[in-house]
């Protein structure tokens, strides 16, 4: 036996592995404090990144009112049924499962079961080891696509030859006769999805409300998919009723609760619908300060036309900001910021709501004679000392309420043909026709003052260079004879303008028709925070020069190329009534930005004061006040008891080409104000496809003129 | 002599071990403090294990060391029955780590530890043992080899190997074939070292997910998916995201996040929203959990207390009467130092992830308790020391 050897070295090894250890928890110290303390930075926003998530929320958009404080666009709480899915994730029953299992068959077949929520309840209390039958009766369309989704459902996953077992259904008997059978004994067991759980509470809340559901099973899947931070919204646009309906029987239910999104809903709306507007859900800003760091946008609503959409920025306020922490899976775990959204400013027109409403009734109204069913057409109503835009019509109009519900109430209007959503009154381009003479004659006037004096003979055989020019009396058979400027602006002669024109030449008439504003930006949308800043657009059309003498003529009578907007006309008229000063048309009363903020006056704006003398305006005053008030002017249709009222018609022809044939269309127009001795209103009024001026406007003119003076007191109309 | 003397023993350990219990029983709460219902209170659990554990310490103290010399192969015998018994349990996750008699599960792998340590120290210790022989040396590999393997096949491979340095320090220390020892453990670190490369280039049959040109090598029929994903994932970044990535991911976020000082008890995101696995957040990754809510600070006192127990250990080896004492503590103090160096270096990224626990602080009975039961072995062996006069 060897002698047990002493190793003296041993020692040397323990002192060895102890400086080993040492170094060890000096590696794990000096790594530890690379970790924590030099890239603590780069791991808390590691950290933030996912487990943070910014949600922005909207804000209540401002109010639109009338001068009188009428609210035209209002803000309105749209009660919404939402599902906060976090609250969802723990197991809970079979019902669950058995749904889940049902809709999936369902989205694989197509069609509803033949078994309502009360049943499957039912079944589950009573014998739920006994199958339940959830289809009968499938016809043989449905069964060879049920077995064809089937085989596709429980297909083998790769690199397996077993086909996936679904728990509820029995692999070897998808079907038993025409019959879908569910086991749900195998569902009792299941842990539920978080899906499933979701669709149970619907369905609950769908029975104890009476609500019918609105969300699918797919929006569900697709919603924890994608938004599961956020709360599911289950039911919107709630009534009182329905809400009441909630509060009795499902408030005590968890994971579900009533809330507040902000709506919007125009009174008077399809009155007024061209100007204001509307406002559809807003598309995910991504040109923001904010794109990248949103997570989730619950996005507002957004101005789309109309006022809406110009003045969007003051009107929609600030949106609101939630910071959510986020747990592992992705579900909302509580509320780390809340920065509550800044409604929106207001905005009062100058716009009177019930002037509003009898120029779109006197619009709308049917004169003898009139074939289509729907008019086309517009007007506007001024006030004559400020500009003040009182009325703005367009004819065919939109309701915005519906526009912002219904898709199938949009694509109707982007499909149809009278361009219904168009603002004729503010961009439509229409020939002035003889309502431009007004301006030829103060042209004539101002350039040579005697005009006044000079007859000219309304005869038939007129010729400019070779060409027959006719006036209108003559498809009624007679002529004027020898007649004066008076007389040819109030029955509205051609010939006399032509030869006028030929007199004085062209320039002149374009200089009067551009300090009138015509071709010109009339600066109706200004910027609120620069009421002198108008955007440099040409608007309309004013030919600059002429090619020869019949473009002359054609312009001196309204035609050829000239364009104007009823707006434009409208701004002619008041300034013609105010002895020459041409104001912008003013439709912002007032304004503010914020609802903390104190109202701003928006500033009356001069266009231009026009250098035209006070006997030239007086002689074309004269002969609109005879158009309306003298019983052979042509507008006379137009006069009502009680008020001087004057104006002047157009007619102004354009042919429409059609698939085969070429049709003569009239643009009847008539601008107008009243009362004559101090003038108030001014109105330019156009109806697309009328007879004439005096057939087609001046009767709409007289029904409003009547109801305008009832309605400010002027006329008393009980007393006529 | 059995007994058990206030004044010999070791309080600096007795306080260390203390604190440890504490701090564990804390976190332990915090990492189990939002997903509570489905395990019970395990903070409750836990302080019942170290209550066992503390007796089982007290025990372990009173009793004098050297009666283990005779009931040595009895230990050892009845930890390979239990390692030998695991296989007939039932799988769970996947592995037979767990023997569950009721309501209690046990993990032999975690009292086979000490076990081994203790056997192989009285076969080395043992005066009539002749170191020099190459019988001898392969005995000792034996002991060491078959509760390695037994392990590794449940498969528990990180436990297993936790047995080889203790195990070889034991024979370093005691002289059997030292340069054959030191030859073996270079040659299994390059071993582990070309495996570990080799996965990292081998070409996955059925994965597309994990196909790139670089991938060219024939799968090796060794280790199990998921032990290959760890390494995959600790040798490239390019899993970070992959589901093999998110815990050591996690863990790194978690202790990176906690900064200087922490973000406070009970407010760590990490833990609190489950980006840490809630399964083991109080097990293996309670360090994450610590140092994600105490921050720096925190973490270099639980280090800096692991410190003061390993080199309370070390100077009980230092001290120990006899050669039996001085290797059954070299031996644990090898194999809690690994434990905790192996545990803490997978959390920072050091390491791959491997479900190693943190001794006296992670949740778990069985570790607990063996882990109390050795410390106790150690206050044993102190008491007995040699006393300077």
């Amino acid at each position: 036996m060897k002698i047990r050897k002493h190793k003296p070295s041993g020692r040397i090894i323990i002192l060895g592995i102890a400086s080993l250890m040492f170094g060890g928890f000096v590696l794990l110290a000096s790594e530890l404090s690379e970790l924590q303390v030099k890239q603590q930075d780069g791991f808390k926003k590691m950290l933030r990144n996912q487990s943070v998530r910014r949600v922005r929320l909207p804000s209540v958009r401002g109010k639109i009112f009338d001068s009188k404080g009428r609210c035209l666009a209002d803000s309105i709480p749209n009660y919404c049924i939402a599902i906060y899915t976090h609250e969802l994730r723990s197991p809970r029953s079979s019902l669950a499962n058995t749904l889940e299992l049902i809709h999936e068959i369902w989205s694989k077949i197509g069609s509803p079961p033949n078994i309502d929520y009360k049943s499957i309840k039912q079944h589950l209390i009573l014998t739920p080891e006994l199958p339940l039958e959830i289809y009968k009766n499938l016809t043989d369309n449905q069964v060879s696509r049920w077995r064809e989704q089937f085989e596709i459902w429980t297909a083998p996953p790769r690199n397996s030859f077993r086909r996936k077992k679904i728990a509820g259904l029995q692999l070897g008997y998808p079907l038993e006769g025409r019959s879908i059978f569910i086991q749900t004994s195998d569902l009792l067991s299941k842990r539920t999805s978080t899906a499933a759980n979701t669709l149970e509470l619907i369905y609950e809340i769908s029975e104890r409300a009476n609500l019918e559901r609105e969300v699918s099973f797919q929006d569900i899947k697709d919603h924890i998919y994608a938004r599961r931070a956020l709360p599911l919204i289950a039911w919107k646009n709630l009534n009182m009723n329905q809400v009441s309906r909630w509060a009795d029987s499902c408030s005590l239910l968890s994971g579900s609760d009533i809330i507040c999104l902000p709506d919007r809903t125009y009174t008077n709306g399809k009155d007024i619908s061209h100007l204001i507007g509307y406002t559809l859900r807003a598309d995910s800003n991504n040109t923001s300060e904010d794109y990248g760091r949103i997570h989730y946008d619950l996005r507002g609503l957004s101005g789309q036309k109309g006022l809406e959409g110009v003045y969007n920025e003051i009107l929609s306020g600030k949106s609101g900001y939630q910071i959510l922490q986020v747990d592992a899976a992705g579900f909302h775990n509580r509320e780390l910021e809340y920065t509550p959204p800044k409604a929106g400013g207001d905005i009062y027109l100058t716009i009177d709501a019930k002037i509003q409403e009898i120029c779109n009734d006197s619009l709308n109204l049917k004169q003898y004679g009139e074939k289509q069913n729907e008019i086309k057409g517009a007007a506007v109503v001024l006030d004559v000392t400020n500009g003040d835009v009182l009325a703005i019509v367009s004819a065919p109009n939109f309701d915005p309420n519906m526009y912002m519900k219904s898709s199938k109430y949009r694509q109707n209007l982007m499909i149809d043909s009278n361009a219904s959503t168009f603002n004729r009154a503010v961009f439509g381009q229409y020939p002035p026709g003889s309502t431009f003479k007004t301006i030829t004659s103060l042209a004539a006037l101002s350039v040579k003052p005697e005009h006044d004096k000079i007859k000219y003979n309304c005869q038939l055989g007129y010729e400019v260079s070779g060409r027959n020019m006719k006036c209108w009396t003559f498809s009624q058979g007679f002529t004027l004879g020898e007649i004066n400027l008076h007389d040819a602006l109030m029955h509205s002669c051609n010939i006399y303008m032509y030869e006028m024109a030929q007199d004085i030449g062209y320039d002149p008439i374009v200089n009067m028709a551009k300090s009138f504003g015509l071709g010109q930006y009339a600066g109706l949308f200004p910027e609120l925070n620069e009421p002198n800043k108008i955007n440099d657009a040409k608007y309309g059309n004013l030919p600059e020069k002429s090619k020869n003498v019949l473009d002359l003529c054609n312009m001196s009578i309204g035609q050829g190329e000239l364009l104007t907007s009823p707006l434009q006309m409208a701004m002619v008229t008041a300034a013609i009534a105010n002895d020459g000063t041409l104001y912008r048309p003013r439709l912002i009363k007032s304004f503010r930005k914020n609802d903390k903020e104190k109202y701003q006056n928006f500033p009356v704006r001069i266009f231009n004061d026009i250098q035209v003398s006070k006997e030239a305006l007086s002689v074309v005053q004269k002969a609109m006040h005879d158009v309306i008030m003298d019983e052979n002017g042509s507008g006379y249709n137009a006069k009502i008891k009680g008020v001087k009222i004057a104006g002047k018609t157009g007619s102004a022809q354009y042919r429409k080409k059609t698939s085969n044939k070429i049709t003569d269309h009239v643009y009847a127009w008539m601008i107008s104000y009243a009362p004559y001795d101090s003038p108030k209103y001014a109105i330019a009024m156009v109806v697309e496809d009328g007879v004439s001026g005096g057939k087609t406007i001046a009767p709409r003119l007289a029904y409003l003129y009547k109801k305008l003076f009832e309605y400010d007191g002027t006329i008393n109309g009980a007393s006529e | 002599m059995n007994q058990l003397t206030i004044k010999k023993m070791d309080w600096v350990l007795n306080i260390v071990i203390l604190i440890l219990i504490s701090i564990s029983i804390i976190f332990v709460y915090s990492a189990q403090f939002q997903a509570p219902g489905e395990t019970g209170s395990i903070w409750f659990k836990q302080l019942i294990y170290a209550g066992i554990g503390l007796v089982l310490y007290l025990f372990t103290s009173w009793i004098n060391y050297r009666v283990l010399i005779r009931w040595a192969t009895w230990i050892f015998s009845f930890s390979l029955l239990l390692l030998i018994i695991v296989f007939f349990f039932p799988e769970v996750n996947g592995a037979h780590r767990w023997i569950s008699i009721s309501n209690f599960t046990i993990q032999p792998s975690e009292f086979a530890k000490p076990a081994v340590i203790i056997f192989l120290s009285a076969y080395a210790a043992s005066p009539d043992r002749d170191l020099d022989t190459v019988k001898t040396f392969l005995i000792s590999i034996a002991i060491l080899l078959i509760p390695i393997i037994l392990i590794s096949f449940e498969p528990d491979l990180s436990s297993a190997l936790m047995l080889l340095p203790a195990c070889l320090t034991i024979l370093l220390y005691a002289g059997i074939q030292r340069r054959l020892i030191i030859f073996t453990s270079s040659l299994l670190i390059i071993l582990t070292i070309i495996t570990c490369l080799w996965i990292k280039y081998e070409k996955p049959l059925n994965n597309s997910d994990y196909n790139s040109p670089s991938k060219i090598l024939p799968e090796l029929p060794i280790m199990e998916k998921y032990q290959k994903d760890r390494i995959r994932v600790f040798l490239s970044d390019e899993y970070a995201n992959s589901d093999a990535g998110w815990n050591k991911l996690q863990a790194q976020v978690a202790v990176g996040s906690g900064g200087l000082r922490g973000k406070g008890y009970l407010e760590g995101t990490q833990n609190m929203l489950g980006f840490l696995p809630r399964t083991v957040a109080p097990t293996d990754f309670i360090f994450c959990v610590i140092a994600e809510e105490t921050g720096f600070t925190g973490s270099i006192i639980i280090l800096a207390l692991y410190s003061i127990l390993i080199a309370r250990c070390l100077r009980c080896t230092w001290r120990a009467i006899d050669e039996f004492g001085r290797m059954i503590a070299l031996g644990l103090s090898v194999l809690f130092f690994s434990h905790i160096f192996v545990n803490i270096a997978m959390t920072i990224g050091l390491l791959p992830i491997t479900g190693l626990p943190l001794p006296l602080l992670s949740y778990g009975g069985s570790f607990m308790i063996t882990t109390l039961a050795a410390l106790g072995l150690i206050q044993s062996i102190y008491q007995r020391r040699e006393l300077r006069l």
